[in-house]
C-alpha cells in the first residue's frame, strides 16, 4: 500500500492520482504526465509500478511507445488495459514513488 | 514711445508662443507647425488631427512648464544643506526640506539627493541587489518596522522614520516532500543542493505543471517559493 503522504506529494505534481493493486504489486494511475522534452507526445497518462513486474525492478507504462526515446519497447496488459514500456531497469522498489518516476523519466531524456 | 518704433509686447510674444501649434523636430528642438507652409495636400480629418496632437503637446508642455516652476521655488526655498533623519527622529524634529538627506541604512549611512526614495533604491544603497532577494524595512523609533515593497517610495521627511533595515526574504519550497524555508533568489543548481540539504551526487528535478525537469548542476535557478525539488540517485539504465 502506498503512504498517504507519498501520494500527496505526486498529487501535488499531478493532481488526481489514483493508487491501484494488481497481483499483490502496487500502482499508481496518473492522469496527466508531461514527458521530457522531445518525447513525442509530451503528454499522456501513465501508469507507474511500484514493485517487480515482468523481471524489472519498478516500471513505468505509458498508453503509447515514444517514438525516438527508449529501446525495446513491449507491451502489456495491466489493470485490464493495454500498456507500453520500455527497457529501464534496477529503479528500486524502495524509493518514494515520486523518486521511482523521476528516474524512470531520465530514461526517456 | 515713437509709434514709429517696431515695438514687441512681452505679453503679445508669450501669447503667440503657446497660440502657435507646436512639434518636435527630429532631434529633440521644438518648431512651430505652420500647416499651410507644408505644401502638401492634406485631408480636413488629417490636419484636425495635426491640430489635436499639436493641441495635446502644448498642454503637456504648460503641465511640465508649471511643474519645473513649482520645482525652481521649492528648491530657491531650501535653506538645509543636509538633513539627517536620525538624528531629527531620536530628536523628535520634524525633517526640513533639504538638498539631500542623510539615511542610515542597515549600519551603513548615506546622502541622497532626493526627499523620496524606493524599495529598490535602498537595497541598492545597501548593496542587496545581487542575486539572492533581501526585503527592506523603514524602523520607527516606536512601533513596528514596516516592509516597504521594491517599487514603493518612501518619503524620508516623514515623520518618525529613523533607519532602513535589510533582512534575506524567505520563502518555503518543497524538497523530496519536506518543506524548506530558504532565500528566494536566483541559485546555481550546486548552490541550491547545498542550501537544500541534497547530496551533490543526487540528481535534482523541478517539478513543474507535472513535468519533471531535471537541474543540470551548472544550470541556474531562480526561487520565488512554492517550487517542488524531487531528488534522485541515478540507478536506473538500459537492459
Amino acid at each position: 500500500m502506498v503512504a498517504p503522504e507519498q501520494l500527496d506529494e505526486l498529487r501535488a505534481a499531478f493532481g488526481d492520482v489514483t493508487p491501484m493493486v494488481e497481483g499483490g504489486v502496487d500502482f499508481v494511475f496518473l492522469p496527466r504526465l508531461v514527458l521530457p522534452e522531445g518525447c513525442t507526445p509530451r503528454e499522456m497518462q501513465a501508469l507507474l509500478c511500484l514493485g517487480q513486474h515482468t523481471g524489472y525492478t519498478t516500471r513505468l507504462f505509458l498508453p503509447h511507445a515514444v517514438t525516438g526515446r527508449g529501446a525495446n519497447w513491449s507491451s502489456h496488459a495491466v489493470l485490464g488495459k493495454p500498456w507500453w514500456t520500455w527497457s529501464w531497469n534496477q529503479v528500486p522498489a524502495h524509493l518514494r514513488p515520486a523518486e521511482i518516476l523521476a528516474e524512470h523519466l531520465r530514461g526517456l531524456r | 514711445m515713437a509709434s514709429s518704433t517696431p515695438y514687441l509686447s512681452i505679453k503679445a510674444q508669450t501669447a503667440d508662443f503657446f497660440a502657435i501649434p507646436w512639434q518636435k523636430k527630429e532631434g529633440g528642438a521644438l518648431y512651430p507647425v505652420r500647416a499651410a507652409a507644408t505644401g502638401t495636400k492634406c485631408t480636413q480629418a488629417a490636419e484636425t488631427e495635426k491640430s489635436m496632437n499639436s493641441e495635446g503637446l502644448n498642454q503637456e508642455l504648460r503641465v511640465v512648464e508649471q511643474a519645473v516652476a513649482i520645482e525652481a521655488v521649492e528648491l530657491a526655498a531650501i535653506e538645509v544643506e543636509l538633513a539627517d533623519i536620525e538624528h531629527c527622529c531620536l530628536h523628535g524634529q520634524p525633517v526640513p526640506p533639504a538638498r539631500a538627506y542623510r539615511i542610515k541604512v542597515d549600519s551603513q549611512y548615506h546622502e541622497w539627493p532626493k526627499a523620496h526614495i524606493t524599495g529598490n533604491q535602498l537595497l541598492n544603497l545597501a548593496g542587496r541587489d545581487g542575486h539572492l532577494v533581501f526585503e527592506v524595512f523603514e524602523s520607527y523609533r516606536h512601533g513596528e518596522p514596516e516592509l516597504i515593497s521594491p517599487h514603493a517610495e518612501v518619503d524620508l521627511r516623514k515623520h518618525g522614520v529613523e533607519k532602513f533595515t535589510t533582512a534575506p526574504k524567505l520563502v518555503q519550497v518543497t524538497i523530496d516532500n519536506k518543506p524548506k524555508t530558504i532565500q528566494a533568489g536566483t541559485y546555481t543548481v550546486s548552490d541550491l543542493k547545498r542550501v537544500l540539504g541534497v547530496d551533490p551526487s543526487r540528481v535534482l528535478d523541478e517539478v513543474v505543471v507535472g513535468e519533471f525537469k531535471e537541474l543540470p548542476d551548472n544550470g541556474t535557478v531562480h526561487v520565488k517559493g512554492g517550487e517542488i525539488f524531487v531528488s534522485h540517485v541515478r540507478q536506473g539504465q538500459s537492459s
